[in-house]
């Protein structure tokens, strides 16, 4: 089974497109496909958004804290991304703040990395 | 013979990036590999049959749906992306089909090569 990785690097006011490349790795996750997701540049501003009603054009933050629920569990934050903009993760994002170096190998361990 | 899975992410109109998928899938064809093109996101605009470009322009979406009539090549546009873009079997292009993300996720397991335009 190839692994997958994720990488969003569009911010909440970018097209639909993330959320459509985010339903994607739901769907990979729902037929066993290890997915990972990372976090970079303007795409760590959804780990610091709350939950958002569903009708809002902001409700991926809300499915991105439900990535362990398809058993997606690496979920990785551009450290570095976030000093930039000085951010800080929403206590609810399930993911972590990652190094440049960890994001790096988790690339690296991939068989297929699409990005959003 | 090797298989090429593309997720072909971009609008026909943005840029070069749509004849560079082009000359991609004509080239895996040419060297005898299969190719299996997901139209995804504003992808799914090149399954739009009814797309009227100025005369002299190149359309990218003609020559996509040119290719799909070709042997070991196979286009599907997501339904569910294609569907919220005013895509529907009504003004589809005939030889690219209506799929689903399930049917991508096979396609990707089972590719030697998968190649994302966006």
């Amino acid at each position: 089974m190839k692994t997958v990785t994720l990488v969003i690097r569009s911010g909440p006011t970018a097209a639909l497109g993330t959320r459509e490349m985010v339903d994607m790795a739901l769907v990979l996750a729902t037929f066993e496909c290890p997915v990972s997701v990372v976090l970079q540049d303007a795409g760590v501003l959804w780990a610091s958004l709350p939950a958002m009603p569903d009708a809002s054009p902001l409700a991926l933050s809300g499915k991105l804290k439900s990535l362990p629920l398809y058993d997606i569990e690496s979920i990785y934050v551009d450290q570095t991304s976030c000093e930039q903009r000085g951010l800080r993760l929403s206590d609810q994002f399930p993911g972590c703040l990652a190094s440049r170096d960890t994001i790096s190998e988790c690339l690296a361990s991939a068989d297929v990395i699409l990005e959003a | 013979m090797k298989q090429f899975a593309i997720l072909l992410a971009v609008s026909p109109d943005q840029g070069t990036l749509p004849l560079r998928a082009v000359e991609t899938i004509k080239t895996a064809l040419s060297k005898g590999h299969a190719v299996f093109c997901f139209l995804y996101e504003d992808g799914v605009l090149f399954a739009n049959e009814h797309r009227d470009i100025p005369q002299g322009e190149t359309d990218p979406a003609h020559q996509i749906q040119q290719l799909a009539n070709l042997e070991h090549c196979e286009i599907v546009a997501c339904i569910t992306a294609a569907e919220r873009r005013g895509i529907s079997e009504s003004n589809r292009f005939t030889g690219i089909r209506l799929g689903g993300l399930g049917e991508w996720t096979e396609q990707l397991q089972a590719a030697d090569r998968v190649v994302q335009f966006r």
